[in-house]
């Protein structure tokens, strides 16, 4: 064969080894799923695969079969924050950072609920976000990543700590939705936020944002936030001036006080390193004041950090409660004068929870509190009744030994919501307490569980991280039942099936994720339906 | 007895006591400990035991106040910090709480009367000089005038136009007997002339300024110094001797001075004669009473003085300037029936309020002094020992202060106008401090053993009574009637102060003036 | 890969295949074939003798005046002896590297580029043969595999392609011919994922219906001779075309499904099919 023939075919040759390497699959494909992570809401569980831009949606069909959706979110997942009621679920993305071209995507926030999602775009990135109990406000803020769930940034940029973004999801999209507000600084960033219930303030009913940052409180009146020329916001400095140390503010509570009056709303600020509670009364203003409320300032020694605050009814009138367990003591403090009253306790607890719309027989003129702690060093729980504080503290208390600290407190829905159940600090078990009989029964596993809810409190789910068995547990009985499940299971979810019923989705988050669906009440695994390889489908 | 403090006037009539609660602690224990506050508690004066039938009665006890914040002005509440050199000034209406930088060591607080503007002035102790605080529209204008040291009380003229700082040896118990803390500071608060400093006789015990005249005068162990407002620098005129007798014990003498400044009354325990002085001469008269004068009081008016002798309960008024002239143109009225050795005098002067806190006795007498002819009385029965009275600007109503022998105490409220009975109201703790208004009365205790502090708000004329427990030992009571709330300050490290609304009864308090300081909420930069 | 780069490549491919078939030397002459032409030199004179009369004419075999090769007898006597077949028709044996562009989506889980490589080989016969066209019917199977990850998981591919190729021919010269073929036949896809929540690894298989359609041209390189000799001849070939599958969704499911406890129910995953150009290079070895 003559050479041009030869270096034709060459050529030829060529050109096919070049096709070879010809074409490029979607980024999506090259790289593992990051940061993986299930929410269960009242009738789905939402897969965030933040490496596909997505969430995946599981709703479990009558039949137990798995209906997969997914629905774009914005790139960089910083938070993602369920709704109070488990009806929506928001998404917060930072975008692409550092922005290269008019393509790359900008900090967005989704908003997913059935059959509906939104998105609004946001002008600048923030990490932290905050849904309001109510369900109509969202504040979004550069809370520092680990804190409150935000997942660090996708690489380096310049953020401005003091600026509040308050997204109003009643409000018709634009910028009445969206209203971004630098909060006056002197020297603190926003730590946490609270949206308080409606509070009469001497100008009007309304709403206000509390910011924490790690040196002082401030108020945003929500109402007035698109106010023109903008309201500003009221700042405490915690600290006396006279010395450098900042007193830093860990918890709020609040009460709205009296419904005749709208001068005696109260916020109390914890504060971790220092033994005064920080009292705020919200009372009318100066004359010729930008806002119309103004904070009197009260502070009380309680005698050490103070763990935990409630205001409570007792009595003699309302309180502020303050836990300390460093003298193993709670605190109550009348909020007119200061004044402040020990009760010993017999353990250093150091958690409340206000329970007395579940506790029978109680006639509404004195709160009921559970206390516990969250060391092994203490030995169980107590029920304080307030309305017994005069003169005999020590008869309001009665304790309930468990052997074990109590590591946290999982309120049972209602209709159930005389039943909560206690994670034990040991990790050997629960217990599942009966506030009406203020007995606390006890159930044993081989291995510290995880527990899960269902929304309607009949059941309790307890399983053990990584392992391939779950527990029903019937909140009625206290009857277990397990159901091997074949595979390791690291989320358990009851949700509402499409027919209205209850299912359960256990989530193996390894890998692509797989999903097993069983009827809550099945008795055996038998009758699930398991699906593999959950994000591998609906990607481009 | 002489009252240093008007404690029935109007308005805002304060009963100080310690110093503010600030975070100084060692000035506010130091003056909880040794100061004079308000009628003096049996539990730090030592019990009372009632006199012996054939000893001679104790000496009445003088119920005093200090000058220590806080202070009220017309829209606020004054209280120093001597620690952090500031002074927080509080909103009565709002309860919005500022900061000002006074000088060093803020302490002595007073509120300048008769001024346009709210108007204090501090004393600051470590830098030897003085704050002049006005309240203005922008904010409060702070102006430092230098003192003389060891300065710790104030005089004012009634226009509030001159002050004069001055050390009162009383509150320097220990002072060696060379310090005779005789420089006076005159200040020109309207600043035409520069503070002056003068120096009058020995440890004076009284400054005031005599009204509608530029005349100060200071009574001291040297007599009486008449300081010429008039001049540009004012001057030491002349030192007016009260006594013939140079050696006399001068801690035996009271001495008071009429508000025209012409006449200075002297009563020395013991004796059963009252010293005129004419101030502008020099002349003396001594006035003879039929026994040792146990009081004396001067009328706001100064038209008369009226002087109590226990030992034949016989009340003497005294015409002045009459008595100068005609020593014997005294009214002597005799209580009869009743024990009288102290005397209070209502802001008008037609009221006297007569009672003795030497013995056990359970009654006041009320003593009509425009009465014609001759003054009448009455007594109105009480169901304690008397401790101390306050009456009323209008001097329709008392507070009676009861002297109780246990860890509680009471008071009463005694109509004073109306011949009707007394309301006994029992407290769970010492009674230390009493405010009154026309309307309303506020009396603090305190019980440091029992850690019982409360206050009582009492409404007149209907006598309705209403307490309020309080988290830390009070200190000072007041009432701003022009914000309808009277106040009770604490003891606290941070500074505490409770706000009671005088309609509502609705109690507030402020706990950390620093802090409630630093609240901004965005109205000035 | 980009539309512009299939142009390209077709373009590039189809210039140089052209070149190819253009720029050839002269074709050595065939030895074998007998000479028409008048031998260099004359045959050695025969005595001319007087023809009676009455006897006609000599009938001479050709009008052409035969002239002898100079070494034609000695030619004659070393030519090779075969048996003469039909030309242009034989039994082809290919090998060949096929790659195919199939820009799919649903094969992105499967392999990082949108190309798959795959083995040729392929069996045809002659059917017919007309002068320089002939008609050629095979079987061939292609078959390939792609490994990669999907999401961090290990995965892989592997396409079969079982075609009857339908090759219409022509023949240049015996040493090139160009042809278009149409290829119907079956496609079957191995898909598998090896994902850690699974107990083994996820995997579907999907026949479907395959068509190719393409050109190319062969060129001889060993075996040069007569055409209707029956010989073994090397062949070069490069060929491209289109190939097209039909599409289908797979369902990823467990190998152990049975094992399963409960229902499996699979990963859906993308419509996969495996269209688009291709480009094979092969050999092949007819007889």
């Amino acid at each position: 064969m003559k050479n041009r023939a030869k270096i034709g075919l060459f050529s030829a040759l060529l050109c096919t080894l070049a096709l070879t390497a010809c074409g490029d699959r979607e980024e999506v494909w090259a790289e593992a799923p990051r940061g993986v992570q299930a929410f269960g809401l009242r009738d789905r569980v939402v897969v965030l695969d933040d490496s596909a831009k997505r969430v995946v949606s599981l709703v479990a069909a009558a039949d137990q079969k798995l209906e997969r959706t997914s629905v774009r979110v914005g790139a960089n997942v910083a938070s993602v924050v369920p709704s109070k009621d488990l009806e929506k679920l928001f998404v917060l993305s930072y975008g692409d950072l550092p922005r290269r071209s008019a393509e790359d995507e900008r900090p967005s926030l989704t908003v997913l609920q059935t059959g509906a999602e939104r998105r609004i775009d946001l002008s600048s990135a923030h990490g932290g976000l905050v849904a309001d109990p109510a369900g109509r406000y969202l504040a979004i803020f550069a809370a520092a990543p680990g804190t409150l769930g935000t997942r660090p940034p996708p690489s380096s940029f310049v953020e401005n700590p003091n600026e509040i973004v308050i997204v109003d999801l009643e409000a018709p999209p634009g910028k009445e939705a969206v209203v971004p507000r630098s909060i006056r600084s002197f020297g603190g960033k926003p730590r946490a936020v609270t949206f308080t219930p409606v509070v009469n303030l001497p100008g009007g009913a309304r709403r206000l944002l509390v910011i924490e940052t790690d040196q002082d409180v401030t108020l945003l009146d929500l109402d007035h936030v698109h106010d023109t020329p903008e309201r500003p916001e009221i700042t405490v400095r915690l600290g006396t001036g006279s010395t450098a140390k900042p007193l830093a503010p860990a918890g709020i509570v609040i009460d709205d006080g009296e419904a005749s009056r709208s001068d005696d709303t109260r916020i109390a600020i914890r504060i971790s390193n220092d033994t005064n509670v920080v009292m705020l009364t919200l009372g009318p203003s100066a004359q010729g004041s930008p806002n119309d409320f103004f904070p009197t300032v009260n502070l009380s020694d309680v005698g050490g950090p103070a763990q935990d605050l409630a205001f409570v009814k007792t009595d003699g009138g309302l309180r502020l409660a303050a836990l300390v367990p460093s003298v193993r003591a709670a605190v109550l403090v009348e909020p007119s004068t200061g004044l402040t009253q020990k009760v010993d306790l017999p353990e250093a607890y150091s958690r409340l929870a206000l329970v007395t719309g579940a506790v029978p027989g109680t006639t509404g003129t004195a709160d009921v509190a559970l206390l516990y702690g969250a060391t092994t060093s203490t030995q169980g729980v107590s029920f304080w009744a307030l309305g017994k504080t005069a003169g005999q503290p020590y008869r309001s208390l009665e304790a309930v030994p468990l052997g074990t600290g109590v590591r946290s407190v999982l309120d049972v829905p209602a209709p159930r919501g005389d039943l909560k159940v206690l994670e034990s600090a040991n990790g050997n078990g629960f217990f599942v307490l009966d506030l009406a009989s203020r007995t606390a029964s006890p159930l044993v596993t081989t291995a510290r569980p995880k527990l899960s809810l269902s929304p309607g409190g009949e059941r309790l789910w307890a399983f053990p991280d990584g392992g391939n068995v779950i527990s029903r547990i019937d909140l009625s009985t206290l009857h277990p039942v397990t159901l091997p499940v074949d595979r390791q299971v690291e989320e358990v979810f009851d949700v509402t099936n499409r027919a209205g019923g209850s299912s359960v989705i256990a989530l193996d988050t390894r890998g692509t994720v797989s999903a097993t669906v069983l009827a809550a009440d099945a008795v055996d695994a038998i009758g699930g339906r398991t699906t593999f390889g959950l994000l591998l489908e609906g990607l481009p | 007895m002489i009252r240093r403090i008007p404690l029935g006037l109007v308005p805002g009539l304060l009963l100080l006591g310690m110093a503010c609660g600030q975070a100084g602690e060692s000035t506010a224990s130091d003056d909880t400990d040794g100061g004079t506050t308000g009628p003096a508690p049996t539990s730090t004066g030592g019990a009372v035991a009632p006199p012996a039938a054939d000893a001679a009665p104790p000496p009445e006890r003088e119920v005093e106040s200090s000058f220590e914040a806080p202070v009220a002005t017309g829209s606020f509440v004054w209280v120093t910090n001597p620690k952090s050199g500031r002074i927080a000034y509080i909103d009565v209406r709002s309860l919005v709480v500022k900061t000002v930088e006074a000088g060093n060591g803020p302490t002595y607080l007073a509120a300048v009367p008769g001024a346009n503007v709210d108007t204090t002035v501090v004393l600051n102790v470590l830098s030897n000089d003085a704050s002049v605080l006005r309240a203005t529209a922008t904010g409060i204008d702070v102006k430092s005038v230098k003192v003389a040291k060891d300065a710790n009380a104030w005089a004012f003229s009634a226009d509030g136009r001159y002050a004069i700082a001055w050390a009162d040896a009383k509150k320097r118990p220990g002072a060696p007997k060379t310090e005779g803390f005789q420089d006076l500071t005159v200040i020109d608060l309207s600043g035409a002339t520069p503070p002056t400093v003068l120096a009058v006789g020995y440890r004076p015990v009284l400054v005031g300024f005599a009204r509608n005249a530029p005349i100060a005068h200071a009574v001291t162990q040297d007599g009486v110094a008449i300081v010429d407002l008039a001049t540009s620098p004012p001057r030491l005129v002349r030192n007016v001797p009260i006594s013939a007798t140079p050696t006399e014990d001068p801690g035996t003498r009271d001495v008071a001075v009429t508000p025209d400044g012409k006449t200075a009354l002297v009563r020395r325990e013991g004796s059963p004669s009252i010293t005129a002085v004419s101030l502008e001469t020099g002349a003396r008269v001594e006035v003879a009473l039929n026994g040792p004068v146990t009081d004396l009081d001067l009328t706001e008016s100064g038209d008369r003085a009226v002087a109590v002798v226990r030992s034949t309960s016989t009340v003497a008024v005294l015409p002045i300037p009459g008595v100068l002239t005609q020593p014997t143109q005294v009214k002597n009225v005799t209580v009869t029936g009743e024990t009288v050795g102290s005397v209070v005098l209502s802001t008008d002067g037609s009221t006297a309020m007569l009672y003795t806190n030497a013995s056990q006795t359970e009654r006041v007498t009320v003593m009509n002094l425009l009465a014609t002819p001759d003054p009448t009385f009455r007594t109105v029965k009480l169901y304690s020992p008397v401790l101390a009275a306050f009456a009323a600007p209008d001097a329709r109503h008392a507070t009676i202060l009861h002297d109780v022998k246990t860890l509680d105490g009471a008071f009463s409220l005694v109509p004073l106008a109306i011949d009707l009975p007394a309301k006994i109201v029992a407290t769970k703790a010492k009674p230390t401090f009493v405010a009154m208004t026309e309307s309303v009365a506020i009396v603090s205790e305190r019980g440091d053993s029992q850690k019982i502090y409360g206050a009582y708000l009492a409404k007149l004329p209907s006598f309705e009574v209403e307490r309020f427990t309080l988290a830390s030992p009070p200190i000072a009571v007041g009432i701003v009637p022009a914000a309808k709330r009277a106040f009770v300050a604490q003891q606290h490290p941070e500074g505490r102060i409770t706000f009671l609304d005088l309609d509502t009864g609705l109690a507030r308090t402020l706990t950390g003036f620093e802090l409630a300081s630093r609240v901004v909420d965005g109205s000035k930069p | 890969m980009k539309s512009y780069q299939v142009a390209s490549f077709a373009f590039v491919s189809v210039l140089l295949a052209s070149r190819v078939a253009l720029a050839q030397e002269p074709p050595a002459p065939p030895a074998e074939a007998p000479s028409s032409e008048p031998s260099l030199e004359p045959l050695p004179e025969a005595p001319l003798q007087p023809r009676p009369i009455g006897v006609p004419p000599l009938q001479l075999r050709s009008t052409t005046s035969v002239y002898a090769a100079p070494n034609a007898g000695a030619e004659s006597e070393d030519a090779p002896v075969y048996t003469p077949s039909k030309p242009n028709s034989y039994f082809r044996f290919g090998l060949g590297a096929r790659v195919t562009y199939a820009p799919n989506a649903g094969l992105d889980p499967f392999t990082e580029s949108d190309s798959i490589g795959q083995v040729s080989l392929e069996v045809s016969r002659t059917l017919l043969a007309r002068g320089k066209t002939s008609l050629a019917i095979g079987i061939g199977w292609d078959v390939g595999a792609k490994a990669t990850t999907a999401r961090g998981v290990d995965s892989d591919l592997t396409h079969h392609r079982v075609l009857v190729p339908i090759e219409g021919r022509y023949h240049f010269a015996s040493w090139l011919y160009g042809f278009g073929k149409v290829a119907p036949g079956a496609s079957l896809l191995a898909l598998a994922v090896k994902d850690a929540s699974a107990p083994t690894a996820l995997s579907d298989l999907r026949p479907g219906f395959a068509l190719d359609a393409s050109v190319g041209a062969s060129f001889l390189i060993i075996g040069h001779g007569p055409a209707d000799q029956k010989k073994a001849r090397l062949w070069a070939t490069p060929e491209f075309g289109y190939g097209w599958t039909t599409s289908a969704r797979p369902t990823l499911t467990t190998d152990a499904r049975e094992d399963v406890l409960g229902v499996e129910e699979g990963a859906s995953m993308n419509l996969v099919a495996v269209r688009g150009g291709f480009f094979r290079l092969g050999i092949g070895v007819t007889y």
